[in-house]
Order: C-alpha cells, then structure tokens, then sequence
C-alpha cells in the first residue's frame, strides 16, 4: 500500500488484507467488551472494516493501522446503541427501586437489599476472571439504554451532552439512569457474587 | 418547643442525605465531580452510613475493572474468532477492498 507515500512525515500504512488475521481478535474483544454479544461484535468488527477501506484516503498515517480502526470502531459502537436506544424505552419491570418508599425511612436501602460485604480476594487472579465474566454478565442484563449510557460515560467516557445528543436524552434523565444502571448492576454481580 | 423540634428535623433533612440521593450523588461524583455543598453532604452521609460505604466500595471495585476494558491486554483475549468468522471477515474485506 503507498497510500501515504505523498507525505514525508507519514510513517504508518494500511494494509487491510491482514486486517483479519492482525486485529481480528482484539476488535472482536473491544467490541464484545462493549455490547456484551458475539452476533453484535462480530457486525461491529465487519462494519468497523467495511468502513475502513471506505475511508482510506483520509488515512494520514499519524496513528498506527490499529488505533486508527479502533477510533472506527468505537464510532461503530455509538452507532449501534443509537438505533438500539431509539427503538426501545425503558419499561417499569426493569427495575425496582432497593430504597424504601414512604414512612421515617423513606429513601433508606431496604435491609434485604442492602449492599452485603464482597468476600473474596480479587488479586487472585482466578477470582478476578470470574469477576470480570459476571460483570459482563449482569451488564448484558441491564435495558438497552441504560447500557448503552453505562458504556458511553463509564468506557468510552464520553462526555454527557454528547451522549445525550447521540442517545436522545436530558442530562437530568442521564443521571438517574446511570444511577439506576449502577444500582440494578450492583445487585446483580452480589447475587452472582456471593453464590 | 415542638415547633423548634420540627424546624431541627427539617433543618437536618435537608442537609442530611438519604441513601437514594446519596447513592445517586456517588455516580454522578465518579464522573463529574459535584458541587462542593454536595460533597461535603456525601462524604457526611458516608461517615454514618455503613451500607453507603460498602456500596462506594463495591463501585469503585466495578470501576476499576471497567477500567480494564478501556484498554484490553493483548495477551489474555477473553475470546478468539473462529476459522469460519475469519473467513467471513477476510472474504468482506477482500470484496469491499477496491485498491
């Protein structure tokens, strides 16, 4: 490839033939760390290169091939959630608060629900896989919406008027879902946790 | 007396927060940090409340394994792509590859 041999300063090429066999795998993972199924990351992963060699020329050969994909990639994952979040709302089975309602305590955990000390030592590294798998677990449980804020501010950490502009959201309505996210996933990984 | 009483309990609610606000204010804190008033209510809520404390524990825990998928080890690949996905993969590029 000699797509940037007209800039002295270039030092990077594209050579999307070993796109597959290079970066295959690590999109794969970068993709399915953020929408939590394999169907899903591997589209991504395709549309990331579709959309790569769509837009070659522009490749200035500042960024090594691999970041370059990743930043197409990480555009491809917004994508994804936007029509994901635009079709569906959230319904009221998704979640119950775990504070209670009414009464002196109102607004205090309820005691069942209350968050339980997390025994096991997460340096051990056995523990800390399993650890990882039951996030991406309970993460895959959570609404399309609240994952795909989840995602967006905790991973991507992109920032809040974008997401909202992205997602269709209020800032106000993007906290109480963060919120709500963080709580429904809190409680999921306990339960898986201390099983 | 009981008036005074009633004003002193008002007066505390509105400083002192519950569990929902406070849990609520920790995830905003994590990502924008708060107001400095807001702060300063959390970290009160914090000192008295032991469930509040476990539950900014366990988030920070959640947090730092976040972390981790911001950037992924090379070398420990949770998952690998089957012959047959490559195969899909390589035949898209190779179509859409017009050079």
């Amino acid at each position: 490839m000699q797509l940037s041999s007209e800039n002295p300063l270039a030092k990077h090429t594209l050579n999307p033939n070993s796109w597959v066999e290079k970066y295959g795998d690590y999109l794969y993972n970068f993709a399915y760390s953020r929408v939590q199924s394999k169907e899903i990351a591997e589209d991504i992963v395709q549309d990331t290169f579709i959309a790569g060699l769509g837009a070659m020329k522009s490749f200035q050969g500042k960024a090594a091939e691999l970041t370059w994909l990743i930043s197409i990639l990480k555009r491809k994952v917004i994508d994804h959630y936007r029509k994901k979040s635009s079709r569906k709302e959230t319904v009221a089975s998704d979640f119950s608060t775990p504070f209670q309602k009414g009464g002196v305590h109102e607004g205090h955990w309820i005691l069942e629900r209350a968050p339980k000390e997390w025994t096991g030592d997460l340096d051990d590294p056995i523990h800390r896989e399993e650890f990882r798998d039951i996030l991406a677990l309970c993460l895959s449980f959570l609404p399309d919406k609240w994952k795909a804020v989840f995602v967006l501010k905790f991973i991507e950490e992109i920032n809040s008027d974008e997401v909202c502009k992205e997602l269709g959201c209020t800032p106000s309505n993007l906290w109480v879902m963060l919120h709500r996210a963080r709580l429904k996933l809190r409680e999921c990984i306990e339960v898986k946790w201390l099983k | 007396m009981s008036k005074m009483k009633e004003m002193m309990v008002k007066g505390m609610n509105m400083v002192m927060l519950d569990c929902d606000r406070a849990t609520y204010l920790a995830t905003k804190n994590e990502i924008e940090s708060v107001g400095c008033v807001q702060r300063m209510q959390l970290k009160m809520h914090l000192m008295g409340c032991k469930f509040c404390r476990t539950y900014s524990k366990q988030s920070n825990l959640i947090n730092k394994q976040m972390d981790n998928m911001k950037e992924l080890d090379t070398d420990n690949l949770l998952l690998h792509l089957t012959g047959e996905q490559k195969n899909r993969l390589q035949q898209t590029v190779e179509k859409h590859n017009t050079l």
